[in-house]
This record gives structure tokens, sequence and C-alpha cells, in this order.
């Protein structure tokens, strides 16, 4: 994957945030795509450009399954796993969401809308 | 009479068994064909992507794909959600420079996106290969870039200083500098290609 992606640039979306967690829940594990989409409750479709972003952006590394198709009774498939990297990242993304969430749900987070929506 | 029960008997039991053999046939016929749609489609969806990425995509869905083989429904339902999503996918993966530029001049528009990977192309040349780039260009073009970024070692000057100088508008030299820019990119990346071969 081609793409200079830096962490900052993750999007962590809904669809992002459930594979992710599959994957932390066992950081060192190795899963190929499918089994990523079913355990994430995500459509195939949605789950491989997720894949790529990630590896593009260096929280995942994928391989080839080792064996020969010969051997293993079927195609080789493409394994990902998180990298230490993307662990890190991700966990420290989701202390940030999850101190936000903390302050927006205690009112500590200081913006209020000066627009339209404003108080009056 | 018993002989005529026991021939019709066995007239309905032949054509049971004959339905439950065409059923059979027609069965495997259909999750052969199903097979054959979904790997169509996979191959539908890998033409997408940029030609450098599909191959280890493609190998990847019709793995994935063949995985599902003994439920073809299942298999098809895959690949049909891979296609519907190709576009997201080609998005995620980023254009290369030379794609970028080859989909922008064949859309006859300039996105953000691709003029950032252009940008990005561009300087990453070396002073050299960009010389010999910019020989390729059209004087006007040339010349634009020349001025705009101090390439031949004078001050820089902004599009509307150089618009006064060949009596055109700041942003039509803008558009020009645009397409420059992205002839600079496509040549570069076929020199890349070169250099590699």
């Amino acid at each position: 994957v081609g793409s200079n992606l830096d962490n900052r640039d993750v999007q962590l979306t809904p669809a992002t945030l459930s594979l992710v967690s599959v994957m932390l829940s066992d950081p060192g594990a190795e899963w190929h795509g499918f089994e990523l989409s079913r355990a994430a409750g995500l459509k195939s479709g949605t789950t491989y450009p997720i894949l790529a972003r990630l590896e593009g952006a260096r929280w995942l590394r994928s391989r080839w399954e080792k064996g020969e198709p010969s051997t293993l009774g079927r195609p080789r498939r493409r394994l990902y796993r998180l990298t230490g990297e993307g662990e890190v990242a991700l966990r420290r993304r989701l202390d940030e969401m999850e101190t936000k969430l903390r302050r927006a749900r205690r009112g500590e987070l200081a913006w209020r809308p000066q627009g339209v929506g404003a108080r009056v | 009479m018993t002989a005529t029960i026991g021939v019709s008997a066995l007239a309905l039991l032949a054509s049971v068994l004959l339905l439950r053999v065409v059923a059979s046939v027609l069965a495997d016929e259909a999750k052969g064909w199903l097979v054959q749609l979904g790997r169509a489609l996979l191959g539908s969806a890998a033409r997408r992507l940029p030609e450098s990425q599909r191959d280890r995509w493609s190998e990847e869905w019709m793995a994935e794909h063949e995985a599902k083989r003994d439920r073809p429904i299942t298999a098809l339902v895959f690949a049909a959600s891979i296609r519907w999503h190709a576009g997201q996918m080609a998005t995620a993966l980023g254009p290369k420079h030379g794609e970028a530029t080859a989909r922008a001049i064949s859309n006859g528009r300039v996105v953000d996106e691709d003029l950032t990977q252009v940008r990005h192309a561009w300087q990453a040349l070396e002073p050299r290969i960009l010389v010999q780039i910019l020989e390729l260009l059209d004087y006007r073009e040339r010349r634009i870039l020349e001025l705009h970024f101090g390439l031949g070692g004078e001050d820089p000057r902004t599009l509307d200083e150089i618009g006064r100088t060949f009596a055109v508008s700041g942003d039509r030299i803008a558009q020009i500098e645009r397409q420059a820019m992205m002839k600079v990119a496509s040549l570069a990346e076929a020199q890349k290609l070169r250099d590699v071969a």
C-alpha cells in the first residue's frame, strides 16, 4: 500500500472502530479479511478499504499465509495484524476520545456555540 | 388391476428419480454459474484499483471467494459487496501520481486531492530530472513554472504578476500551471518506471 498517511489522518469512523476493536482484543493475532469483517459485523466491501487505509498508516501489517495452495487445499490468504505502532496510536486515540466523552458528559467542555445556535 | 397400479407406481418412482437427477444437475450447474459470476465481479472490482495494486487485492479476494466455494450464495454476496464498494477501495489505496494525473486529465478536471498528489510528486523530483522534464513542456507552461517557483534562479513571482506578463488573469495562469504540473507528474512517473525497468 503506497499511502503515506500519518496516524492523525486515520479517521476512527464507527466501522473502523469496530474493526480495530476486534483486533485490539488480541493484538498479537493474525486475521484474514473475511474473518475480521464477520467479527466486526461489517460488510466485506467496507472492510477491505479500512484495512487498506490502516495498512497505509502503518497501523496494520499484512503478509501472505505460509504454505502452498496444494498443501493448504485452497489459495493462500492474506493475514493482518496490528503493528506495535498501530496499537500504541490506537490506544492513545481511544483514550483521547474517552476523555473527551467523559468531559462532555460532565459538561466540562469549554466550547460554546457562538453563532446561530448560541444561547441568548 | 393390480398390474396397472404396479406400472403406475413404477412410472411415478421413475419420474421422481428423473426429477431428482435433473434437479441435482441443475443445482450443480447453477453453483458453477454463481462461482463464475462471483469471480467476474471480483475481477471487475480489481480493475477499478490502481494498476500497481490490482494483483495483490485480486489474489486476496479470489482466495476468500474460493474458500466459500461450498457456499456459493455466501461467496456471491461477498463478491457483490466487494464490487459494490470498489470505488471506496480505490480511494483508500490512493491514486498513484501518474494514475491521478491520467484520471484528472481524462475527467477534464482536477480535484484538489489529485493536485496535492501531483505537487508532492513534483517536489520529490531530483533537480536534474526536473530540468529534463521541464524541457518537454511547451514554452508557456515551462515559463509559468519557472517564474512561479523561481526555478531558473529568478525570484519567485505571484500568479497575478505572471498573468500581467502573459496578459491574462492570475486565475488563467493557475489553470495552466495545474495542467503543467500534472504533465510534469505524469512524465516523472514515466521516468520512474523507466528507471525501474
